[in-house]
């Protein structure tokens, strides 16, 4: 293990919250490097002290006066946090993590399409097409029987202004 | 308004129908039919008409000019109800147009199909001996010329009672009522005003679409197309046809036809006859999504129904509820 390593993992040595190979590994390195274990002596004597001076206590006032002095925290909202949280979590870079996001979207969008508010519009095409079929029918019927004039087909146009279905 | 294909039933009951002169007259109810058929074709005419229709427990009342030339020329201008003012059909021997001046929109239709032709067959000339009898009750004026008072009952309960009034010199309809098993009159025609021979403009017998009207194109027959028989019907059909388990007494098969929209076949039409009335059952593939529902009054007392993807609709001179329980019978 080199200077380096032991320094960076000093302070949990000295808390006690290595694991029992890394203590040794540290140890070791110890014995065989002066500087490094004054170092270590160092920093438990400084945690020693620190634990042994009195507990300060601050009063309900002053935590108020520090709650107001001190900047509010920018609020995260829900997607970033998600995506933050992912993005940490996975690696993936933004750019592709909004790429794949958008693909997802548009299929999304694409199978829900018979059931987006404009379905009425379809339905409404259905029932146009359907009216005028009625129309060409009551024609034809018409015209096969000969029935020149049909008088109860004068307000056929005003009966399809209403859904036939 | 009263129709042709009544009287083309009709003449098929000449002989073979009692007829029951309530006073003496100069020719009995059948020869009178015959003359009234006759006439329709070959009498040059303009009238003012009224017809009165009970539809859903409400009366509508329209009026109508209607002008005919022989042989088969007919222009009809609409005047009441408000809304159909301006409304025009008019038959140029050809094709029938049938305008709606609001929607911007003319109905284009062959005149004459090859399906008519089966029309007068002796099929329907059976069917109509069979079903129907004819008696002649008196005479009476309508619009001021004196007519024979003429009743075709039919022989078996559900099709209506038919009473026409007759013109006694050129045989012309004049008035005519249709009456409903509870002996409601559903449909009543009557010429307020009628003249014969008139004058008529050069181009009453036209139609000339205004520019920005939408013509709406009828689909193809050809005289091929139009088939005898419901089983070269059924096979010849491009998706499974459909047809009602119940009929009322007295109707069978008269004819049926494909049509084809955009080059392929997508409308069966089945045609059935008690050789006076006629049903029509039309089925459409539809192009679009088509939700399923159950039959429902449509317009002209017809009903439309759509099952697996097809668009129905049934039309006939009969009623309402006959109609339903026709409707919910196909399968």
């Amino acid at each position: 293990m080199f200077c380096r390593q032991v320094k960076r993992l000093l302070n949990d040595y000295v808390d006690a919250r290595l694991d029992a190979s890394r203590k040794q590994r540290l140890e070791e390195h110890f014995a065989s490097c002066e500087a490094c274990r004054q170092l270590s002596a160092k920093m438990r004597l400084l945690r020693n002290e620190l634990q042994s001076l009195p507990h300060a206590s601050t009063s309900d006032q002053f935590l108020r006066r520090l709650q107001a002095e001190l900047p509010s925290s920018p609020k995260v909202g829900f997607w970033q946090h998600l995506a933050e949280s992912w993005i940490r979590l996975t690696g993936v870079p933004t750019v592709r993590w909004s790429a794949a996001g958008l693909g997802i979207a548009v299929l999304v969008i694409l199978m829900a399409l018979p059931h987006l508010p404009w379905k009425g519009e379809r339905e409404q095409e259905v029932r146009l097409a359907q009216s005028s079929f009625a129309m060409e029918c009551v024609e034809q019927h018409a015209t096969y029987t000969n029935d020149q004039t049909m008088p109860d087909t004068i307000t056929l146009a005003q009966d399809l202004k209403e859904p036939v279905f | 308004m009263f129709t042709r294909r009544l009287f083309a039933g009709i003449v098929a009951l000449v002989g073979a129908v009692t007829v029951t002169a309530v006073r003496a007259a100069p020719m009995s109810a059948d020869e009178m039919i015959r003359r009234t058929f006759h006439a329709e074709k070959n009498v040059n005419f303009i009238g003012t008409q009224v017809s009165l229709v009970s539809m859903k427990g409400q009366e509508r009342k329209s009026r109508l000019t209607i002008m005919h030339k022989i042989p088969n020329l007919m222009r009809i201008e609409f005047d009441l109800p408000p809304e159909t003012r301006g409304q025009i059909i008019v038959a140029d021997g050809q094709f029938r147009w049938r305008y709606f001046p609001q929607k911007k929109e003319v109905i284009k239709t062959p005149q004459e199909m090859g399906g008519r032709k089966h029309w007068w067959g002796d099929h329907r000339k059976r069917l109509a001996e069979m079903n129907f009898h004819a008696s002649l009750l008196g005479e009476e004026k309508i619009a001021g010329r004196p007519a024979f008072v003429v009743q075709i009952d039919p022989n078996v309960p559900g099709p209506p009672v038919r009473k026409l009034w007759v013109d006694q010199e050129t045989f012309l309809r004049l008035k005519s009522k249709t009456i409903d098993r509870l002996g409601n009159v559903v449909e009543s025609t009557e010429f307020e005003k009628i003249s014969f021979n008139p004058s008529f403009e050069i181009n009453a017998f036209n139609f000339i679409p205004p520019p920005g009207v939408r013509v709406i194109e009828p689909p193809p027959h050809k005289p091929a197309e139009v088939l005898k028989s419901l089983s070269e019907l059924k096979a010849k059909a491009p998706f499974p046809v459909k047809t009602p388990d119940f009929l009322p007494k007295g109707f069978a098969w008269d004819s049926g036809s494909l049509q084809q929209h955009h080059g392929r076949v997508a409308v069966v039409w089945i045609r059935y006859t008690d050789g006076i009335n006629t049903l029509s059952l039309f089925q459409r593939k539809m192009d679009r999504d088509l939700p399923d529902s159950a039959p429902r009054p449509a317009p002209r007392g017809a009903v439309m129904w759509a099952q697996d993807g097809i668009s129905f609709f049934l039309v006939g001179s009969l009623p309402a509820d006959l109609l339903m329980k026709i409707a919910n019978s196909v399968k």
